[in-house]
Formats: structure tokens, sequence, C-alpha cells
């Protein structure tokens, strides 16, 4: 069980985030957005939404991160997929505000990021 | 309704107003009767609300007309021929109706609701929308109509005309004319008629009652309705198209069309028709389009009405065609009605701009109108004129068909014929733009036309169905719709960017002064990517540019290499262009364009609508090479005509040697001139050539010669054993040629022609090669035809310029160049076979001539080959030398005293660039001293600068790269003229610049020209600008801080001598302040009087930007920026009891500030702590003044350490800076500040401007993408 590494949080939008998608495992690591719509204080268990995507995220680890529906959070942290109805919640490891982000822009660039990694790794492979 | 007046036709007739009676009506019959089915209420919206469209004038009162419809007449003179007839007691007027019955015709009846237009042809126009029956008690319900009235007995029914035909109008045709024999006189009469398709029943007996027993109208039928009387049904049975009806009396005939028989009805004496029946299976609703395979009904507003109603505008790129002439179409297709299109070809074309539905109209078509216009618009009248060019375009497709006129309308109004030969000149036009179309469509877009019988039976297979789809003709634009275009999407994408950083409230702010700064951002687009067409001549404005000239508008042009064939009364096509837009806003560069696509509205109606202008942006156009065409230069016509210009005779031949900038509203010390100057070198040769009237008629022939390439006479050619004979037995100062003119571009002509030196001759007094200059009067395009270095031949005339009233040409006369002169250009060439050394082909003429050598140094490409070619023998060669020595003679420094004109001062020996200018002694001459040179690079940047270099003031510094060298001319470049197209980008050649002495610095004289060779598309941004200029907040550094008074010294020198003085551009935060000195500004303070009094000589920021920690020296109003002063104080910072807030200007930090630093005359802050963590500092603040820092003080300059801290992140230019420089920067600020001992590399901060991160993320993502 032990996953002795802690993989880098791989940046996604939530829209990436449905069952048959490469992200939606157990354990992934996984670096997402979205606004705050809900927050138990009991559960310690957050919703965040991008579009009309939602996620729910566990944050019972994190401390210094104070909740306010309706800003912008980011959270790093591993998938966690409830059996029962196969429910995705994130592990959150850390998370922090991010209110004045430009969703739009952050999709591009995450876009070209993972273009630029893809390409790194092809020419990696060649030499 | 009681109390409405009656009008009389001959009253509204009179009036001569358009009215409407429809609104009035509405007015008062809002309590007695339901809403009438008005004008008004048909939904104006749904039209494109043009502000300009006036709305019908309602009458004031009720008013109702009475009076009879009727059948159209001959009596009635209207062009459009079948209109509706509306006559009351003393008037007939044309009319047109909704809600139409056939009983009403013939009948009197009482309209409620008009309007009426007046019309030059006839009197007027009259839209019934509401009527109703006068007499309604003696209204027979009638069944049946005569088409015929019944002048014979209906006894007489002949056996043939038995036939009845029941069933569903589908369409109807035309009226056309067909000759036939009359059968009384067995004259020739021209019988009109008309056809119409129905779908019919096959039984064989008309029975009304049996009509909705089970009829299948199945069987497609034609029926032709035959004679004058019977043609006069035309625009009642258009009524019924789509409604059932029926027609007995009919007889049958057999009709061969295009060898296939058809059965057809034709109408008889007896024929009758039977009104439409209400049918259960009908179902009148129209829809918006209704589409069949490639015919549909389309119903719609009509959004404009362009050439003579050829071109109807529906929808955004709907267009109806209505090209066939015999169309015969109501009044009241006006713009803001609605119609109802039937049987119209849907054709969907894209051309190379844009898509475009294109309804054709065919013999099968027919519109009816839905609802009158409520607006007051002209009235659609036939033009009953057939001219060539609509028989042309009825021999097109209809894709063509829209194309050609598009075409059309650039043509308008080209010339400035008087307004009473319109005709001849619509003619004129028409007759271009059939030509110019006949030379562009290409052959498959022809389709060969069957007449209407043909096309309305046999629709389908007469190829009325086949249509190309695509289509690639260019767009063809007028001038101003053009420039219009890219305002548009300039200021759609200025709004944009408005919206997407609406956050930074002070962009408007940035954008309103770019044009101060960045008058040199550029954006090009190329014509390949616009693919549209200008037509249009080239002219030169009153300012002195050469422009492209249209009917709507007029555009500066830099054309590189003009032929001097181009001439200014014929029209060009420009197709190889580059578009430039100066003075874009900066951050527009980044922004990807949207391309809009180009209206065809635009083209046809190319008023440019008036937009909110917020850009002042220079549009030029930099043509292609070979992309002025004359448009009929393949016109065989034209040609010889163009070729009898070159006559024989006797030719002057001279050279350009300089040419002088026009100058506009006068350079000091100079009158103001409006001519242009050109210094020319008269050769002691003239050519002597015969071409006679039977070579031209010839030369077609030489066809083949078909790439500008091959017209070079390169070729050996039979000519030389004979010129070899010749010139053994010639006289040594008389050379036989061979000459080839070249008149277009696949045309030339081959003749001999003989040199002859003038020294001998003896009816001139030329000896040798004299120096003039030419004057030009700004009409004359000769100007810019002449190209510096080029060899032209101007005829020989006793009226010419060189000879009109003198006797000879001595040196330095001033000769007047008139407008009409044709000059034609020349290059020599020496035989390739008797030249031993083989090397030289193309001789330069002279080759001293620096610009000859530059011009040759860098045109790798031919240079267009010139109007005559002279093919010498080698030989000659030595001839030529004769006068090269001429040339150089006069080319010689002249004294200033023997010069009479007023530029001579400068036109000492040239050099080129690469020769190092020597230094000129000072001396005490009222002129500018130094060499001049001559030299050709790529202009980097152009600079605002205001310094006097050599006595002469300059505005701008020019940066251009001249072998790998930056060269630097300064000059009062916005008096010359000729800067169409100038700025980074540009290849230019300098001529005649004059050296300062200094190493590559020059500057420009009113004596100087510059030439536009080429134009790069730069769309990119400068690498040396800031790149986020709209989201930049604060007012931009004036250029006198660039170089900060403290560095004026020696510094300066060593900094700008700085071998790496490479500006770097980061964003930055400030980690902290390290030292900061601010004093009162004490000498000058009217200059500050809106701003504060404070002077930062000197102050030292710890930055970081991101990848490293620096330390950044500046001064003045960028540290004034870094330290937040201009922006307002927070409450926290100051005790509130002591200051007074109220004032927004006494708010700021500065203000605060300034308290502060008068009462201590100058402060000194230095951090001594730890330079990375701002919250352990250790500040010591020195002041001057006697008096002691009061505690509250203190606070306050630490606050302001702290405040700057808290800014936000910085666009910072800086350039490094060296050891020498730091220390004088201690000496002259008398502080010590110990650079050494933090290990932080130190940078002069030259530009501060905020950064929008987002902004910069954004356009830090679109610089990747373009990547």
């Amino acid at each position: 069980m032990a996953n002795t590494r802690i993989e880098p949080g791989v940046p996604i939008t939530l829209q990436e985030l449905y069952p048959s998608s490469q992200f939606y495992k157990e354990a992934v690591s996984l670096r997402v957005t979205g606004m705050l719509s809900g927050y138990s204080v009991e559960t310690a268990i957050g919703v965040i939404e991008d579009g009309d995507k939602s996620l729910k995220i566990n944050t019972q680890n994190l401390r210094d991160v104070s909740f306010r529906v309706g800003s912008i959070y980011q959270f790093i942290g591993e998938l966690h997929i409830e059996q029962p109805n196969n429910e995705a919640i994130l592990q959150a490891r850390t998370g922090r505000n991010v209110d004045g982000i430009d969703m739009n822009l952050y999709r591009k660039t995450v876009e070209l990021l993972r273009q630029f990694i893809k390409e790194e790794g092809n020419s990696n492979m060649v030499e | 309704m009681e109390n409405a007046t009656i009008l009389t036709i001959a009253e509204l007739v009179h009036k001569g107003r358009a009215v409407t009676g429809a609104s009035s009506l509405f007015i008062s019959a809002a309590t007695a009767t339901p809403t009438p089915h008005s004008s008004s209420d048909s939904r104006p919206g749904a039209v494109d609300s043009d502000s300009s469209r006036k709305f019908l004038t309602p009458l004031n009162h009720p008013a109702v007309i009475v009076g009879t419809l009727a059948l159209p007449s001959e009596t009635l003179k209207c062009p459009n021929r079948y209109c509706f007839r509306f006559s009351d007691c003393d008037l007939t007027i044309c009319c047109d109706i909704l809600t139409f019955e056939i009983r009403a015709i013939g009948s009197k009846i009482c309209v409620l609701s008009w309007n009426f237009l007046p019309m030059k042809h006839c009197c007027g126009f009259l839209e019934i929308i509401k009527w109703k029956f006068v007499d309604t008690d003696n209204l027979v319900s009638r069944c049946s109509f005569p088409l015929i009235p019944c002048l014979y007995s209906p006894q007489n029914v002949d056996r043939k005309s038995r036939y009845s035909v029941c069933g569903v109008l589908e369409s109807i045709s035309p009226v056309s004319v067909v000759p036939c024999q009359d059968g009384v006189s067995s004259d020739s009469v021209n019988l009109p008629g008309f056809l119409v398709h129905v779908m019919a029943c096959e039984c064989k007996e008309y029975n009304r009652d049996a009509i909705d027993c089970g009829h299948a109208f199945e069987k497609s039928v034609f029926v032709y309705l035959c004679g004058s009387v019977a043609a006069s049904w035309h625009p009642a049975i258009t009524k019924l198209v789509g409604s059932n009806v029926a027609f007995s009396g009919l007889k049958r005939k057999l009709v061969y069309v295009r060898g296939d028989s058809l059965l057809v009805f034709v109408t008889t004496e007896n024929s009758v028709l039977h009104p439409p029946w209400l049918s259960k299976k009908q179902t009148v609703l129209k829809a918006g389009v209704d589409r069949r395979g490639n015919c549909g009904s389309y119903l719609g507003f009509v959004r404009g009405l362009y050439r003579r109603g050829k071109l109807v505008e529906m929808d955004e790129d709907v267009w109806l065609l209505l090209t066939d002439q015999i169309h015969n179409r109501s009044h009241s297709i006006r713009t803001g009605s609605l119609i109802f299109i039937r049987n119209v070809h849907f054709v969907n074309t894209k051309f190379s701009w844009g898509e475009v539905l294109i309804l054709g109209a065919c013999f099968k078509t027919s519109i009816t109108v839905e609802f009158f216009s409520p607006f007051e618009t002209s009235c659609l009248v036939d033009s009953c004129r057939q001219t060539s060019l609509s028989r042309f375009i009825e021999s097109l497709s209809f894709p063509a068909r829209f194309w050609t006129l598009l075409v059309r309308s650039c043509f308008q109004k080209f010339d400035g014929m008087p307004s009473d030969k319109e005709i001849l000149r619509s003619c004129q036009k028409d007759e271009l733009t059939k030509i110019y179309a006949e030379s562009r469509i290409p052959p498959s877009m022809f389709q060969p036309r069957g007449g209407i019988f043909t096309e309305f039976c046999m629709h389908e297979s007469c190829g009325c169905n086949s249509e190309a789809r695509d289509c690639n003709l260019k767009l063809v634009m007028p001038i101003s719709s053009f420039v219009h275009h890219f305002k548009v999407m300039l200021n759609e994408l200025l709004s944009q960017i408005k919206k997407d950083f609406s956050s930074s409230d002070c962009l408007s702010d940035s954008l309103s002064t770019w044009k101060r700064y960045n008058h040199t951002n550029t954006k090009t687009f190329r014509s390949e990517d616009t693919s549209v067409i200008l037509l249009g001549r080239l002219k030169i404005s009153s300012s002195g540019r050469l422009q492209l000239h249209d009917r709507t508008s007029s555009i500066d042009v830099l054309a590189p290499d003009l032929l001097s064939d181009i001439n200014a009364s014929r029209i060009c096509e420009v197709s190889d262009y580059s578009i430039i837009m100066e003075g874009t806003p900066e951050s527009m560069l980044h922004m990807p364009f949207l391309q809009n696509p180009l209206r065809c509205r635009s083209v046809v109606n190319p008023t440019p609508l008036a937009i909110e202008n917020t850009l002042t942006v220079c549009f030029s156009l930099s043509l292609g090479t070979a992309s002025c065409k004359h448009i009929l230069e393949h016109h065989p016509l034209d040609w010889r005509h163009d070729l009898n210009e070159f006559k024989e005779g006797m030719f002057h031949l001279f050279m350009v040697n300089h040419k002088f900038p026009i100058l506009k509203n006068g350079h000091p010390g100079m009158p103001d001139c409006t001519s242009a100057f050109i210094e020319a070198l008269v050769l002691p040769w003239e050519l002597i050539c015969t071409v006679t009237e039977e070579d031209a008629a010839a030369a077609p022939y030489f066809e083949e010669h078909d790439t500008s390439q091959e017209i070079r006479p390169h070729k050996r050619c039979k000519t030389n054993n004979e010129l070899e004979r010749q010139r053994a037995l010639s006289v040594p100062h008389e050379i036989s040629c061979q000459m080839t003119i070249r008149c277009a571009s696949s045309h030339c002509l081959v003749t001999a022609a003989t040199l002859s030196n003038l020294r001998e001759n003896k009816s001139g007094n030329m000896h040798s090669t004299k120096r003039v200059l030419l004057e030009f009067i700004p009409e004359c395009s000769n100007y810019y035809a002449l190209q510096i270095g080029g060899c032209y031949l101007m005829k020989h005339d006793t009226d010419d310029s060189f000879c009109v009233g003198r006797s000879g040409i001595s040196n330095n006369d001033k000769i007047g160049f008139r407008p009409e002169t044709r000059i034609w250009s020349v290059e020599f060439s020496f035989d390739e076979v008797l030249t031993h050394d083989g090397s030289v082909d193309v001789y330069p003429l002279v080759s001293s001539q620096p610009s000859l050598a530059v011009e040759q140094e860098n045109v790798s490409s031919p240079q267009p080959c010139s109007d005559v070619s002279l093919l010498l023998p080698s030989d000659a060669k030595g001839l030529f030398s004769v006068f090269l020595k001429d040339v150089e003679e006069v080319n010689k420094p002249l004294a200033a005293g023997k010069d009479n004109n007023n530029i001579a001062c400068c036109t000492q020996s040239e050099k080129i660039m690469h020769a190092e200018p020597s230094r000129v002694p000072p001396s005490n001459s009222l002129f500018p001293e130094g060499n001049l040179a001559t030299f050709r690079g790529d202009v980097v940047a152009v600079d605002a600068v205001t310094s006097s270099v050599d006595d002469v003031s300059s505005s701008y510094c020019i940066n251009v790269l001249v072998n790998h060298q930056i060269v630097k001319i300064f000059g009062p470049l916005r008096r010359h003229s000729y800067l169409t197209g100038f700025g980074p980008g540009a290849s230019a050649t300098f001529y005649r610049i004059l050296g300062t002495g200094e190493e590559n610095r020059f500057v420009l004289t009113s004596a100087s020209f510059v030439k536009i060779n080429s134009r790069k598309a730069l769309d990119g941004p400068q690498l040396e600008k800031p790149t986020h200029r709209a989201a930049m907040c604060l007012p931009k550094i004036t250029h006198q801080e660039y170089v900060p008074c403290i560095l004026a010294g020696p510094a300066c020198n060593s900094f700008s001598g700085n071998k790496d003085n490479q500006q770097i551009k980061s964003a930055c935060k400030v980690l902290s302040v390290y030292l900061l000195v601010l004093q009162t500004r004490s000498d000058d303070l009217s200059e500050n009087e809106c701003r504060n009094n404070i002077d930062i000589p000197l102050a030292g920021f710890v930055v970081d930007d991101g990848s490293s920690i620096y330390l950044c020296w500046t001064s003045g109003e960028r540290a004034y920026t870094i330290l937040r002063l201009h922006e307002e104080l927070p409450e926290e910072a100051i005790d509130v009891a002591k200051w007074i807030r109220r004032d927004s200007s006494r708010g700021t930090t500065a203000y605060h500030l300034e308290q502060i630093v008068r009462v201590h005359k100058r402060i000194v802050m230095k951090c001594n702590g730890s330079q990375i963590d701002a919250l352990f500092q250790d500040i010591t603040i020195a002041v001057t003044s006697d008096q002691l820092l009061t505690k509250s003080e203190d606070k306050f300059l630490k606050w302001l350490i702290l405040n700057s801290i808290g800014g936000p992140i910085w666009e910072v230019a800086t350039s490094s800076m060296d050891m020498k420089m730091i220390e004088h920067l201690e000496r002259e600020q008398c502080v010590e500040m110990e650079t050494s001992r933090h290990n932080l590399q130190s940078v002069w901060g030259n530009e501060v401007c905020q950064v929008d991160p987002l902004v910069r993320a954004w356009s830090l993502l679109q610089g990747l993408l373009n990547s």
C-alpha cells in the first residue's frame, strides 16, 4: 500500500475529472482549482466548483487556510475514490486561496505546460 | 372613417411629396376599427436601423382615396410596363396593392390606408395597404373573369378552345415579346405574352364543385397567356402564384423547344380565369426560407437596392440578384419592404473573402411585396436601356454576376466628366467594368442562355441548376471601404482589449497617449491575407504624396519601383501590396487580429459609417513589384495607342543625379515652395529613332517575348552583321544601335536607332554634359517615376522642356518640367559577343555614381525592365567614356559663390558611407558643412529627440543598420513628405546625408533624399520597446530624463559607450530601499507648477526579478514611481489630526513628503542593515537643515520605505553600470554607496512602468502560442 514517494500534483481542471479519465484513479496526485461552493466545519470537507463540475475536498490536514465560500482555492493532494458510489474526493495536502485568478488563462497555461512536458519527454527519449 | 377627407390623385401628385395615409388612419381608427394592417406596423426594427433613413411623412388628418383599380395598359407610360393602375376621375397612376382580390379589378374601391411616392417617370406611385369596395351591394360574387373582355359573344366558342387547366400556380415568367405574323395584314407584329407553370390535375373538365374531391395536382402544365390584353394580367397573376387557379377556354399547341416537343396551353379570346378558392390542402403559410433543391422561396426585408435595383441586399450576406433585363418588378420593392421571393436559386458561394448566399432570380422567379416599406425610399424603376454590360452580366453564372456588379460599384464616378454627360460616363464605366470582368472571370463562369421558353419550360435541364459554388475571384473594393474595414477591425480590437482589462481604468489614458510616443508602431497586412484588389489612379496629392485615388477616397502609396509608364489618367489594378497601419497601439500588436469577413455591403455602399474613432492610425499601401497594372493593358486598342506614344524622332537623353525632397511648410530659411526639384545631367547625346506606324502594326507578332526577361535583347540578332558593317563605315560620333521598346508586359518592338553625339551637331550649342535642375509642379507625377541614377529619354521637339525658350542648355539651368511630358526610361547594354572580357552586360552608365553602385550592391533581383533598351556595340564603351569624364567633372565640388541655387552648399563631393568622413574644421559658414554620404540600410528605430546636432535642429533620430553597424541620422524628418511607409522595418536609401564629423552620425538636410526600397512585414513587437504599454498606468517618462542630468558629464559617455550597454527588461518587486536622496527642486518652479516640488536625484532599490536580486539605481520620475508617491496616502500612515486630507491633491504621499522635504531641504536615507529583509533594517536619516526630524516625520519616512516595498510588480528596463559610473554617482551626490560590500550587481533603471500581471501573462501566452 505504502506509496513511499510523494508524486507532484498534476495540474488539471475539474472538467478533466470524469470516471473514465486517466486522472480518475485512486491515489493520483493532483492540483485542482475552483470556487469554494460549500464547506462543512464538522467534516472539514469542502466542495469546489469550476463551471458545471465540482469536486469534494477533504481539508482535515490543512491548518493555515481559512475557507470562505465564493473564493477560489487551489489544492494539491491525492485522489481517493470512495467505492460504493465511485465518488472522488481529494485528500488535500496543501491548499491556498487564489482569488483573482483568470481561469481562462489558467486553463490555457495548463494546456501549454502539458504540451511542453510532452515535447520535453519526447526529445529526452530521442536522446 | 366618416370624418376622413377624400383626397384626389391630382392633389397628391401636385404636392409631389412622399406621404403616408396609413398612420393618420391608424390614430383615428384606433377606437372604431381593429388595428389596420398598415405599413407602419411592418416591423421596421427588423430592417437595419440606419439612422439616415427617414420615415414617410404622415398626413395630419385621416384621408382616403376613391378610385378604380385596373390592369396595366399601354396608355400609362411606366418603365416597368406591367404595373397595376389606379385612377380616379381625372388621373391615373401606377399602384401596388396588398390583400389583392381579382374582383377588385375594374371595381371602384376606397383606399383606406396607403403610401404615396412621387416618381420621375410617371406622376407617382400609390401603395394600397388597406382598401374596401365602395359599392358592396352591387358586388356580384363573380367566379370567372374573361381574360379578354367580351368583345365577341360567348356563342362563338371555337371547338379548339375547349381545354381547361386547374391546379396550383407554381411559377410565372416575365412578359416577353414574340415576333409573329399578324393574321390579317400579314405584317410582323410583336406579340407580348407570358408563361405560367401549373401543377394541374389530370381531369379533363374544370368543375368548381368538384374541387376538393380528390384532385391530385401532379401534372406539370404550361399555359401561355398570349396577346397584349392577356399579358396585362401579369401583375394580377403574379399575386396568385402559390394558390389554386383554373383557366378554361384554352387551346393546345405543340411547341418545339431545343428539339423537344412540348404541349403548351394557349389562351384564346374565350379564355376565362377562375379565381383562387380556398382549399383544405392549401397551406398559406409563408416560411422565411423554403428550399427545395436549388430553388426555393425567401421572405425577407429589403435592406438596400443597388446598381439600379439589380442588386438587392436582403439580410447579412444574403443578396438577391435581379440581373435579367426583362423582369417585371414592382415599384414597391423598396428599401424597408418585406418581400416574398418565389422560385429563386439559392447559390451559396464561397468567395475568397467570405461566404455569400446569392439569391439568383431566373425566369421562374416571382416577387411579391408582403408589406410596404414605411421609409421614404426611392422606388425601383426598370431601366429599359440594355447595355453591353447588362448583356454581358446575363451571360454569366450567378457568382460571377454578383462579382461583376460589385466591381461596377468601384468604377463609379471615376473621372471628372461633366454631369450632363451622365449617360456617356455611365457607358464608359460599363465598358470598363466589362473589359475588366472579362479579363478576370474564368471561362467556366460563363453560361449559355437559352431564351425564356427554354429556361422556363425546361428549367432543370437547361443548366440553370449547375452553379459554380467556389469562386476564387478577389474582391474589388473602394478605398474608403477598404480603409474603413481596417478601422472597424482596430476599433473592435480596442474594445476587446478594454473589455478584457476593464479593471485597469487608466487604460484609456495610456491609449490616448500612445500616439505621442509610439508613432512608429506599425502593423502590416499582406494582400494575400485580405485578398482584396484596389482599383484607382496614381496621383500626387496637394501635400506632395503619391496616392492611389478612386471615387471614394485616396490612400498613400509607397511604390519602390514605379515604372515610368504609370500614367496618372489611367486606372491601375493594385493586387500585390501590404497595407501598413502606422500608429497602432502597442498592446494591439500582440493581439491576434480578428479577421473580420469583408462585407459586400461596404463595397456597394461605400459611405463609411461614422465610427467612434479613438485611434489615429495612418494607413498606407506598400506596393509590391509588378503589382500595379493598367487594367486595360491587354486590350489591343489600348496597346496600339500606347506604342504610338513612342514615335519616331529625336530624343533628349538625361540622367537623374539627385532628387530633392518635396519640402512642405517652409524649411527655415527657404521660401515656401510647392515644386519638386530633380538634379539631372543632360547628356550630349541624342537618340534618333524611326519607329513607323507599320512597325507598330506589325509589332504584335513579337508576342512570343512573354516574360520580361526575354524582352531584354541579350540574344544576338540578325542586325549584328549589319551593325558591324555600319560601325566600320561610321562617323566616329554616331553609334548605331538596336532599340527594344517595351510597351506592355507582353509586347515589345525591336527597331534600329542611332545615338548621335551633339559635339558635332551644329544645331545646338551643347558640347558636354550639363547639370540642370528640373522643376516639377505638384501635378507632375513624373517626379516619382524618375529614379536616382536612371537614364531617361524625352522627345526632342520645338517646345519640349529642354528646348523651349532657349538656344541651348548651360550648366545649372532651371528647367520647368511639364506634367504632360512623356518620358521613357532607358537602359544601355553592350553586345555580349563583341565584348571580349564578357563580364559586363548592363554597363553602369556612370560608374562613379555612388547611388548606382549602392543600388547594385544590394539589389540581387534584376531591376525592372526599362521602357527602352539600347543594345550598343561593345566598342561604344570607349565613346561613352568620354562623357563619363564629363559627368565626373560636373560632379566636382563647386565654389559656393558660383552656384545660384540655394541648396548648393551641400552639394560637395559625395562619398559612400564606408569612406571615413573626415573631420571638418569648424567654420563660420551659414550652412552646415561636412561630407555628403549616400548609403542604404534597414531602419531599426525612429526615436523622437529634441537636440541640435551641428546647428540642425533635429526632432528625430533614425537608427539605420548599415553593414551590421548602427548609423544614427538626425533630422527634421517630419518636414519631409516622402515618408509614406517609413519606419522600423523599412529598407531605405539615404541620399546626400551630411556627415557630422562624428563616427556614424549623420544629419538629414533639406537636400537629402530618402528612398524607401521595401518594407518588411513587421508584425511582432519591436525588441526594445516596453511591451505592456496598455497596462501602464503612469505617465511615460519624458525623453529628457532618459539620460539623467547627473550623468551628463563624462560618466554619461562611459555609460553610453559601454559595450554591453543593452537594455534588459525585467519584472521585479522591490525588496527594500537602499539609498534615497530627496531634495527640493529649487531652480525651476514654473516647470513643475502642477507637480510637486520634490526632486529625487538618486535612489537605490534592492529588487528581485524572480531569478536574482540586484541593486537598481534610478532617479527622478522613475524613483518617484517606485516609491508610489502618486498614490493616495493611507489613513494609518499619518496622524490624521495633523494633516488636512480633504483636497485630493493633498491626499497623495508626495504632498506630505513635500512638506517634510521643504523643511529639511535635503534628506539622505540609507539602509545599513540587511538588504533582503525589510523588516529589520537599520535606517539612518540625514538632513541638511538645522532642524531635527520630528518623530512623526521620522515615522513617515520609514513608512515611505515600507510602502514602496509593498508596491506592485514593476517592469524596469535596466542597463548595467560599471564601477566608474558608481563612483561618479557617489561623488556627485556626496554619498557613500558601499555597493561592493553587498555583492549585489548594480544596474541603472531607465524606464519603469507598472505591470498588470494578467496582461503580462496573456501576452506571454500569446507569444508562446504564436511561436
